[in-house]
């Protein structure tokens, strides 16, 4: 995904310094987050990283220890939750059971105080745009859980907050229906042009969907960037790992040479750009994506300029569009290679005696 | 006595009863007088049961000797083979007894234990509820101890037979105007055992009357401050009044009853709080001064003249009302002789001296006159055979069925 | 080859069919079973039991020889207000819901105050409140008459006070309608409480949290949110006060003096000194059908309540 084009240069959200505790356990530890207006923005790590607790904190149900919160350069930190506006959609999207999906998303227009016939309109004009029009009179226990979703989406975004928090709030649906939603927030957002905070686990669904992620781990903010940022450059093995998958592996380094470094593999190498004070003898963590690794003949690499070691085929994972190949590198340990099955080289068998080789900028340097 | 009811209310009868403290029967008066055995305070009661069976394994064992002698000469001979083998015939362990609770005590049966099988007791939880399990079968006693209002629907469901009482040689002693009011069509159905007056008394430091009448308990210058009893039996109250104008207020007319049941209606307004059953209770009220008027067995007002308070009781002009209580034989009865054994000891001389002097009731025998307490002779006549005349016994109240739904219409009015 | 192949799936199929129709029967009988004793303890403590107090209503049975036939009459008279017991009922009823709604109003911030506020007290919290009637009942009824009575705690402290003249202590509390429903309510109150305390309990707690976001203050959010999901719990405590209390006798004997009567006082009367049961099972058998229709309602409110929960 490309960025959207409502991404402004205006600083929306500013955690500053925020750090709470609960009894003992540091939840979010000085984390600074500087969201942009109209920008999809992703917090993401594993359960108890403090993702949940920082949105929380900016929604008002949480009090920050230390620290301030900006909601366009406004202090908010100490206000109540009904007097910030920003606009929560909950995990399991804590619709009010006994209000039907008009009743439901007109509940904060009613606290505003905004007049009957705007309601209705506003209210009819959001389940159009979550896609749920006519559905007003419907109970909640009467939608499938897409379509909760979908209204729990319009309770908020129907009092034109400045900012949406979102709480993993595709946990509950199945995988198909979340890919689904995933696309259709996107749009609804880039619509909109809303500030979006995104809480989640799921690094697949931060990458399709965020202009930029934060991701989290233990409390702090490891690394933030695009995707593409995150992804291609992760700037430690916590987001290397955490994001896509990953062949990790120590690199000793035996020779040096302009900006490169490299090590000896049997009878192949490893290389990869290290900075200019790495002196040989060091050992770095270096990681390849499976994705990057090509396969070819034991005595033809793909990538002759990049990395290249020589192994056996052990086990081939048919994924349907994907393969993959575990090759067993004497010295080096198991690479994970992914090709797309319909390519020649997805023709190797286990047993077989092939090359893995990566281009140099791919070696990805961990730390 | 309570088969139609649903559980709840069953068990909560159970517990009422079992608690003794608040015995729902139709007359309290009356029942105060079966359940004399039993004083106010439950706690009391096992004392007094312990106290007198101490006395009286001592007092057994001298009966006995007194019997042994007197036996030869007691019957007459016509009936005495008969008897021997009537008494041979049946199991006298199997004689059962339903009675209020405190008349297994030998001492109110003397002589009988040594020539016959120590009985078997019910206890029962007063005459109407008794009356009502005996006619559901709920116990099959051959004897049966409530007060007398109950007679006319005995007597008339068929429940108890005549008792011959050529087998109870006591008899000849008893009261002929209580045994007269026990029998039908020239069968005794009942033999009395005790008696008592219902009077109104008063505190006579608080209230003068003005009238001796039981009009006292309808005076709505008292209001609040009278008691009544949770009994049919105001109707007779209320009808003894000439301004009410009851030819015979123990079997009031259908419009006779209309009236009183209007006139009642009115008139429960002026009592205050409960319409007592628990006598511990009304004693204390009567006693603080809480109540100034109200209508008990001379029993209550003899302890509390005995306790100091200022009280005084109305002969009332219209006469006193009256109830006695005694045994029923019942009709499927199968220990007839024993029955008829037990009955006799049971209205002895002796007998009779207990259950004055422990309770203060005047007793049914005639010759049962050296009681400890000379105010009883006095109020009760005591011996005296013409003691009751003029008296309107409960025991000859008829339909009583009738007065009961009717005052509980009235009880239903004062809530509504 | 063609055919051979159909008649072997047909087999199969016809195979398969057979043997989910034994499993379906099996079931059939399971159930059947399983509902026996429900049935069974329906018909034997219910049906039977209820079919004799019809029975004894019209006259078909009778405990004493009345002679008065069978017939609707005592229905009649009840019915047609004849008698007294009509607006007998219609007081009881009066008292019931009295008693269900105030009890109701002064359980619900108690069970608002466990559910919601008191954390991780809440359950010491709740035992302490049952605590105390889990001693007998009786004692408990006559505490009141102990702390209302004549001579009891409050006059004594008043006329002590000298709030109040000696001779003239504050009457009709130990005795009379208003006493009956004082204890009634106080007996009821812990009962009450639980079934909101449970209605508000089992409430997700991130609809406050929703409520609050869409800038809903406490006090709103409580009366669009907390209130309206415990409303079942709300229904439920209302009737657990007001069936029981409509057929109460127990404490108007107690407390209830002259003007304390009850519905459930006469039926106990009527049955027991009065030896009329024929006009007692009317009333017991009116009483059976107000809480019964009572219990209908009960259920449909507390079926669409469980439905908005859902």
């Amino acid at each position: 995904m490309t960025a959207s084009s409502s991404v402004t240069s205006e600083v929306g959200i500013h955690l500053k310094g925020i750090t709470k505790t609960f009894g003992e356990v540091v939840a979010v530890d000085d984390v600074d987050i500087v969201i942009r207006e109209g920008e999809f923005y992703s917090l993401l790590g594993p359960s108890g990283c403090g993702k949940t607790t920082s949105l929380r904190m900016i929604a008002g149900f949480e009090v920050p220890d230390t620290g301030r919160i900006l909601l366009r350069d406004k202090d908010v930190s100490g206000d109540l939750p009904s007097k910030r506006n920003v606009n929560m959609v909950f995990q399991h999207y804590a619709l009010f059971p006994h209000m039907n999906v008009e009743d439901n998303v007109m509940f904060g227009l009613r606290v505003s105080g905004v007049r009957k016939k705007e309601r209705v309109q506003r209210v009819a004009e959001i389940l159009e745009i979550v896609r749920l029009p006519g559905f007003q009179k419907r109970k909640p226990f009467q939608l499938s859980g897409g379509q909760q979703q979908r209204v729990a989406l319009a309770r908020a975004l129907v009092n034109r907050p400045s900012a949406l928090l979102l709480d993993e709030p595709l946990g509950a649906l199945d995988v198909k229906l979340r890919r689904e939603m995933q696309l259709e927030l996107k749009a609804i957002q880039h619509d909109l042009g809303t500030t979006f905070v995104y809480v989640t686990h799921d690094q697949e669904e931060a990458l399709t969907m965020s202009d930029r992620i934060a991701v989290m781990n233990l409390g702090r903010v490891e690394q933030v960037g695009t995707p593409r940022e995150i992804y291609e450059h992760p700037e430690s093995s916590f987001v290397a790992g955490f994001i896509g998958s990953l062949n990790a592996m120590d690199l000793k380094i035996q020779q040096r040479q302009d900006d490169t470094g490299g090590m000896t593999v049997g009878e192949g190498w490893v290389i990869a750009r290290v900075d200019a004070d790495v002196a040989v003898g060091t050992t770095l963590r270096a990681a390849v994506r499976p994705e990057r690794i090509a396969l070819g003949p034991a005595g033809a690499p793909a990538h002759p300029d990049g990395s290249v070691v020589v192994g056996t085929v052990e086990e081939v994972i048919y994924l349907g569009a994907m393969s993959l190949f575990h090759v067993d590198i004497p010295g080096l340990g198991q690479l994970v290679s992914q090709r797309m099955s319909h390519e020649d080289e997805s023709a190797y068998r286990i047993g077989d005696r092939v090359s893995a080789s990566w281009e140099l900028a791919h070696t990805l340097v961990l730390e | 006595m309570s088969d139609g009811r649903d559980p709840i209310s069953r068990r909560d009868f159970v517990k009422l009863a079992g608690k003794g403290a608040l015995v729902a029967g139709a007359m309290p008066a009356a029942l105060a007088a079966c359940g004399e055995d039993a004083p106010p305070e439950t706690v009391v009661v096992t004392e007094t049961v312990i106290e007198e069976r101490i006395v009286t394994e001592t007092e057994t064992v001298i009966e006995e000797k007194i019997v042994e002698v007197e036996v030869p000469g007691e019957a007459p001979t016509t009936t005495m083979g008969m008897r021997e083998a009537g008494l041979a015939a049946e199991n006298g362990a199997d004689l059962l007894i339903y009675a209020p609770p405190g008349r297994e005590v030998p001492t109110q049966w003397p002589g009988y234990l040594g020539r016959f099988p120590h009985p078997q007791f019910a206890a029962t939880a007063g005459s109407f509820a008794s009356l009502g399990e005996l006619q559901l079968g709920a116990i099959e006693p051959d004897i049966w101890n409530p007060c007398f209002a109950v007679f006319d629907t005995a007597v008339s469901e068929g429940l108890v037979q005549p008792w011959d009482t050529s087998l109870i040689p006591n008899f000849a002693d008893l009261n002929p105007n209580l045994t007269a009011a026990t029998s039908r069509d020239g069968n005794q159905y009942a033999i009395p055992l005790l008696y008592g007056l219902a009077i109104p008394i008063y505190r006579a430091d608080l209230y003068t009357p003005k009238e001796n009448s039981y009009s006292i308990l309808f005076d709505e210058d008292l209001a609040g401050k009278v008691t009544w009893t949770d009994s049919a039996e105001w109707f007779v109250v209320a009808g003894k009044l000439p301004e009410n104008n009851v030819a015979n207020p123990l079997d009031p007319t259908e419009e006779e009853l209309d009236r009183l049941v209007e006139f009642m209606k009115r008139k429960i307004r002026i009592v205050p709080a409960a319409l007592y059953s628990d006598l511990a209770t009304n004693q204390t009220d009567l006693a603080t001064g809480n109540i100034v008027a109200s209508y008990v067995a001379p029993t209550q007002w003899i302890e509390l003249t005995k306790q100091g308070v200022d009280i005084a009781f109305i002969t009332p002009d219209e006469g006193f009302i009256g109830f006695s209580c005694g045994y029923f034989l019942m009709a499927d009865a199968d220990q007839y002789y024993h029955a008829h054994e037990w009955v006799n000891a049971a209205v002895s001389v002796e007998a009779a001296l207990t259950i004055s002097n422990k309770f203060n009731f005047g007793n049914s025998n005639l010759k049962a006159t050296a009681v400890d307490n000379p105010l009883l002779v006095d109020v009760m006549g005591l011996g005296d055979p013409a003691a009751l005349d003029g008296v309107s016994l409960l025991d000859k109240m008829q339909n009583i069925d009738r007065l009961n739904d009717a005052w509980i219409e009235v009880k239903a009015a004062a809530g509504v | 080859m063609v055919s051979e192949n159909d008649t072997s799936e047909k087999s199969d199929t016809s195979e398969k069919k057979v043997r989910v129709a034994s499993l379906a029967r099996r079931r059939h009988r399971v159930t059947r079973s399983l509902l026996a004793l429900p049935l069974g303890w329906l018909v034997l403590f219910f049906l039977i039991p209820v079919s004799l107090v019809v029975a004894y209503s019209v006259g078909i049975l009778e405990t004493f020889t009345k002679e008065e036939g069978v017939s609707l009459e005592t229905w009649r008279i009840f019915l047609t207000g004849e008698n007294v017991y009509m607006l007998l009922f219609i007081k009881s009823f009066r008292m019931a819901l009295i008693v269900a709604v105030v009890v109701v109003i002064l359980a619900y911030p108690i069970a608002y105050f466990l559910a919601m506020i008191a954390d991780k007290y809440k359950y010491s919290l709740l035992l302490l409140m049952i605590a105390p009637f889990m001693t007998n009942f009786f004692m408990r009824v006559m505490a009141w008459k102990v702390l209302l009575g004549r001579q009891g705690v409050l006059n004594s402290f008043l006329i002590w006070s000298g709030l109040r003249d000696e001779g003239n202590p504050i009457e009709g509390l130990a005795f009379g309608e208003i006493p009956v429903m004082i204890v009634l309510g106080y007996v009821w109150i812990p009962f009450v409480m639980l079934p909101m305390f449970a209605a508000m309990i089992s409430m997700d707690r991130r609809l406050l949290e929703a409520a609050a976001d869409l800038g809903a203050s406490r006090w709103r959010a409580f009366w669009k949110v907390t209130f309206p999901l415990s409303l079942p719990g709300v229904v439920a405590s209302f009737f657990f006060v007001f069936i029981p209390t409509i057929g109460e006798f127990v404490v108007p004997k107690l407390v209830g003096g002259t003007k304390g009567y009850m519905f459930g006082s006469a039926i106990d009367d009527l049955f027991g000194m009065g030896l009329d049961w024929r006009t007692g099972s009317v009333l017991s058998l009116w009483l059976v059908m107000a809480v019964f229709i009572l219990a209908l309602l009960f259920m449909r409110l507390v079926r669409f309540g469980r439905l908005a929960e859902s």
